[in-house]
């Protein structure tokens, strides 16, 4: 499995040492980083590709819902907030809040949640990358060398269909060509 | 142009391959053998008898990614183009390929599907062998003996009925829209071997094949560039010329 890789944006330098001892704890993680300021947070997401971003609420601010929203939709990583202890409901991006003073063993416990939340999340990613009965179905007419047209027939679908399955199978599988699918399908049959 | 760095004839050519050893089947495809010295580009090519702007514009093309190839400039013959593609297809037809076709064979598959396994991958790599040896024949046979008939009528100003003619059944376009890309099959099996096959016993064989696959992947992308954006446009130049040369004889 891979490690769950995480960076911490906070201005104290003790709770950020106190954080990353923290998460060096919990089996099967990674600190990437540690910054005192969000000064190039867009580029430093691109370039971590972090699976958790911890981060005090007070840098949160210097960048807009919108760009965090985008990146953690593009990067695919959890928000952890620190907070003065007041709870916030309007931070639907934050998936857990650590409060100043709270207990380590608290923060352990939020931490080891959201991973548990964030490899589920990944297996149903991985799911969906796997070709679905129906492409699989297709996929095989393709390697008998039918036609669109004579798979929309046999499978009884229109070929509007059939042309959107084939581009679904090329997408997930990283094969263009009708000889490499065959290849492919052939690999893959009733094993 | 963005991150490019070009290479000038100044350059000595032992520090051009040591630069990148990608170029270095380039110096084949010109008949240079090893053991250069420390002659520069231009002493090379002065004394093979090459052409040194189309020297230049190849291993500028091979060197640099986003090198976009300036045709009008630069001064070098169809010919010139036509013999350094013919020698790329030799080299692809009669090396490159075989000598990965000789590595499928040699991997080994560990369990029952070996046979099965091996089987399906050399009849892929004997589909694509073929491919590639009917599109290079269709360019061999075709394309490149219009072309330098194309650039003989210009510089020779004869025949422009002949070649008038020849021109209404046959252009360049022709060749530009429907040349196609034989990369592809290789990326699909790029993807097959990393992702897909069942592991091999002989990874160093699986390994040796993907480094080939990579080399010659990117050695057919360059090589249909210069097919595309240096000998199309040259050779479109030409027909226009052409062109006006026989309505004004009419007129
Ligand atoms: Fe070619
Ligand atoms: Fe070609």
């Amino acid at each position: 499995m891979l490690n769950t890789i995480f960076i911490i944006f906070e201005k104290s330098y003790l709770i950020r040492q106190g954080l990353t001892s923290l998460v060096k704890e919990i089996q099967g993680t990674e600190i990437s980083g540690t910054y005192n300021s969000s000064d190039s947070f867009a580029s430093i997401i691109k370039n971590m590709n972090p699976d958790i971003v911890i981060m005090n609420k007070e840098l949160y601010s210097t960048i807009t819902q919108q760009t965090l929203k985008a990146l953690s939709l593009e990067y695919n990583f959890r928000l952890i907030a620190i907070t003065n202890g007041l709870k916030d409901s309007k931070d639907p991006i934050f998936c857990k809040q650590f409060f100043y003073g709270e207990e380590k063993l608290e923060i352990t416990k939020k931490i080891a949640d959201v991973i548990s939340q964030l490899s589920n999340n990944k297996k149903k990613v991985k799911d969906n990358n796997k070709i679905s009965g129906r492409e699989r179905a297709v996929l095989e007419c393709v390697a008998k060398g039918l036609t669109n047209k004579e798979i929309a027939e046999k499978l009884f679908i229109s070929a509007h269909t059939v042309i959107t399955h084939r581009k679904n199978i090329v997408k997930k599988l990283g094969i263009k060509t009708v000889s490499g699918l065959t290849v492919y399908a052939i690999l893959n049959k009733t094993r | 142009m963005q991150n490019v760095s070009l290479i000038t004839k100044k350059q000595e050519i032992a520090s051009l391959i040591l630069l990148n050893i990608e170029l270095l089947p380039l110096l084949r495809r010109f008949d240079i053998s090893l053991g250069v010295g420390d002659k520069t580009i231009h002493e090379i090519c002065k004394a093979k008898e090459i052409n040194v702007d189309f020297f230049l514009e190849i291993v500028n093309i091979f060197h640099n990614e986003n090198y976009f190839p300036a045709t009008k400039l630069k001064k070098f013959s169809i010919k010139e183009i036509v013999n350094f593609l013919k020698e790329s297809h030799i080299h692809y037809n009669e090396e490159i390929i075989p000598a990965i076709e000789e590595l499928i064979h040699k991997l080994v598959w560990a369990g029952d599907d070996h046979e099965r396994n091996l089987k399906i991958l050399k009849k892929f790599f004997d589909e694509y062998r073929k491919e590639v040896k009917a599109h290079t024949e269709q360019e061999e046979e075709t394309v490149y003996p219009y072309t330098v008939f194309i650039e003989n009528s210009c510089i020779e100003n004869k025949k422009i009925d002949e070649c008038y003619k020849k021109m209404k059944e046959y252009s360049i376009t022709n060749y530009a829209d429907e040349h196609n890309n034989i990369e592809e099959k290789l990326t699909d099996l790029k993807n097959i071997i990393i992702k897909y096959l069942p592991p091999s016993q002989n990874q160093d064989i699986a390994i040796k094949i993907l480094n080939k696959l990579y080399k010659l992947e990117k050695d057919l992308y360059h090589h249909a560039l210069i097919e595309e954006k240096i000998l199309v446009p040259k050779i479109l130049e030409m027909e226009n010329i052409l062109k006006e040369l026989n309505s004004s004889e009419k007129a």
